[in-house]
């Protein structure tokens, strides 16, 4: 923990608002951030995964530390954790529901696997899964942040960042690539496009 | 042919739904958006104003043609509140706008504490627009004020107009930058330049700066000339006192933030950065007095070894020669000339008020120094700067010498961060690459504000000026 940044072993997490009591003996418990994406109602039949259509699926909206969002029944948005992390190139995080919280049918990951050096804030998929609105209250306890100690390389790589979501503070939009350059690169020749103009009309060419 | 009360019926209805609708469209953003607590007191102040206003339109016709009452005068009644309406209406859309994921809220809790800090504006609020133009202001409440103690004679019950409101406007396109914004302080100098009546205060130096110049000419002149001279040095003298002013609560930030904008307007090339305007002296002219109070307070020694582009450009305008400066008066040819000497003379006193303002609230180097080189460790580890390991201790850097830090970074070294990033090649720079870094750099500044905010409430000890964790 009390490590310099620029050390490749050192973890960050801020702010830790009660400082080391937030550390169990294996993991951390972190806060709800203030910002969220929520789903938009879409205009569109269907959304396409491609490097254009990524934001077009959510909405942003901030809830400041003292108000609450309402997540109604069977409802699934986007949050993050009000702390910063940056993780030790030898250590790899999981992001579990906190138990008082899962118990009230909150699940907040399905993608809950980080890897060594990630640095951000950490995106929560917080699905309510019961059949109740329910409210998230931005500050409060959320997740738990379990650390896995990783076999080092050997001779240890100089630390090189993900372009790709780089250091996010915010929730954001995911980022694709176009699924023709994806494809292409396994060797798939043709991948069909659907033509901006018919996605418009709502229509699906044949 | 329609009669009199008819015609003010017409007239009242017209406006009741005009001040409905800005009552509804008010109430429809605050319902969908977040705002700072300075705009829900903007939006409270216009329902309330709006239910009392509904109230004395229906009153207005309720009592008929009583035989002891002026339609006319009524209608010039109405007329007084129009003209309010109409003001607020064109603040109302700018201040709905600016909820808070459009604008840089940690950024204005920070200026507005600090505002509370200067001690007579313990309760001052200021409001936040949203302005089409690429530009940054202070909305004048003068007029608004005044027009509003108008509006409570004819206006049962009419709501105040808020104590210590004020109005500053953000470029729409830069409602999500952190460091450009910093331009707010100069803003939010103008608004204690002009809650302070600080005008007035100086008139006295003025007139005594014109006379010694334009001697016997100032006495024989027309009187709407000689005001046409004071104001021209007042309004000069103001900018520099604004310009003083955020360069004491924010350090040199601030003089990076103002080359952003006048790159970007152009401002900055020669002849036109010695050209003094009807309202703001010349750019070199504001850099010159930036650097001498960054230099005097220990700021400019502070940034050390970094040498940016900014300074280099900071120093090279305030180096300018003050017989460059330039004032064209096309009627008076001579005149432009003598009101840059006169209002040289007025540089001490400007000086002095700003200093007298902000007093204890000037932001000290010393965090800065203390932090800077960690900050920066940081950044180029793509970590947010809010909580600093420094020596094996634990600290909260102040968000001054955060964001001094940050955006000395960002002008200093974004390059250092770039050749961390997989995928980067040093050898065919992408502009696009280090606009997304420079934005990332914003972000994580942006977010140990945010922090400090909550940790400052945390901790009970503060040595330094820097809370340090027991």
């Amino acid at each position: 923990m009390k490590r310099e940044v620029d050390n490749p072993t050192s973890l960050v997490i801020t702010p830790l608002l009660e400082g080391d009591e937030a550390f169990d003996s294996d993991s951390v418990d972190l806060r709800l951030g203030s910002y969220f994406l929520l789903p938009r109602f879409f205009q569109q039949p269907f959304f396409c995964p491609d490097s254009k259509s990524s934001s077009f699926l959510q909405v942003s909206v901030h809830v400041p530390l003292g108000d609450y969002l309402v997540v109604p029944a069977h409802q699934t948005v986007l949050g993050a954790t009000l702390e910063f992390i940056k993780l030790p190139g030898d250590v790899s995080g999981q992001i579990l529901t906190k138990s008082s919280v899962a118990r009230t049918f909150i699940v907040i990951e399905t993608a809950p696997w980080i890897h060594p050096g990630y640095r951000g804030c950490l995106t929560l998929e917080i699905a309510n899964v019961s059949n109740t609105p329910l409210l998230l209250y931005p500050g409060r306890f959320m997740a738990q942040l379990v650390l896995m100690r990783v076999l080092p390389e050997e001779p240890p790589a100089a630390e090189r960042f993900s372009p790709k979501y780089l250091g996010p503070v915010y929730p954001e939009a995911p980022s694709f690539r176009e699924p023709k350059d994806d494809l292409a690169a396994i060797g798939i020749p043709k991948t069909w496009v659907i033509p901006e103009r018919e996605v418009r009309r709502g229509t699906v060419p044949k | 042919m329609q009669s009199e009360l008819a015609g003010l019926l017409q007239d009242a209805a017209s406006l009741d739904r005009f001040v409905r609708f800005l009552k509804e469209f008010c109430e429809e953003r605050r319902a969908s958006h977040h705002y700072l607590p300075s705009s829900v007191s903007f939006f409270h102040y216009v329902h309330q104003l709006a239910e009392k206003t509904e109230a004395f339109l229906q009153d207005l016709i309720g009592q008929g043609e009583a035989a002891d009452r002026s339609l006319r005068v009524e209608r010039l009644k109405l007329a007084v509140v129009k003209a309010f309406w109409t003001i607020l209406h064109g603040l109302i859309k700018p201040a709905a706008d600016a909820h808070t994921l459009k604008i840089p809220a940690p950024l204005l809790g920070l200026l507005e504490q600090q505002l509370h800090a200067l001690g007579t504006f313990s309760k001052s609020q200021v409001v936040t627009l949203l302005s089409p133009d690429l530009n940054y202001f202070q909305y004048r409440t003068g007029p608004l004020r005044g027009l509003a103690a108008q509006l409570t004679l004819f206006v049962p019950d009419a709501p105040p107009f808020p104590e210590g409101l004020g109005f500053i406007a953000i470029p729409y396109s830069q409602e999500s930058c952190l460091f450009t914004n910093l331009l707010l302080y100069h803003e939010l100098g103008h608004f204690v330049f002009e809650t302070e009546d600080d005008a007035a205060r100086l008139l006295p130096q003025v007139d005594s700066a014109l006379t010694a110049v334009l001697a016997a000419q100032f006495a024989s002149a027309s009187e709407a000339l000689r005001w046409w001279c004071r104001d021209r040095l007042l309004a000069w003298c103001e900018e520099t006192y604004a310009d003083l002013f955020a360069a004491s609560l924010i350090g040199p930030a601030y003089s990076f933030a103002s080359i952003e904008l006048f790159n970007l307007l152009a401002l900055l090339e020669e002849p036109h950065s010695l050209k003094f305007g009807n309202d703001h002296p010349a750019e070199a002219y504001r850099f010159h007095e930036q650097l001498n109070y960054l230099t005097t307070s220990g700021w400019w020694a502070a940034l050390g070894e970094v040498r940016t582009e900014h300074q280099e450009l900071i120093e090279k305008l305030a180096a300018k020669k003050e017989e460059e400066y330039e004032y064209r008066i096309p009627d008076y040819p001579q005149l432009g000339d003598l009101l840059i000497e006169a209002f040289l003379l007025m540089r001490a006193a400007v000086r002095d008020l700003a200093a007298e303002t902000c007093g204890g609230g000037a932001a000290d180097t010393g965090p800065f120094i203390a932090f800077n080189k960690t900050i920066w460790k940081y950044l180029v580890n793509a970590t947010v700067p809010s909580t600093l390991n420094l020596e094996g201790k634990t600290f909260y850097p102040p968000d001054v010498a955060t964001i001094n830090s940050g955006f000395l970074f960002s002008l200093a070294s974004l390059g250092a961060l770039l050749e961390k990033i997989k995928g980067y090649e040093s050898n065919k720079p992408q502009v696009s690459d280090y606009g997304r870094v420079a934005g990332r750099i914003e972000l994580w500044t942006m977010k140990a504000i945010e922090d400090h905010a909550l940790l400052s409430k945390q901790q009970k000890s503060e040595i330094n000026g820097c809370f340090i964790e027991k």
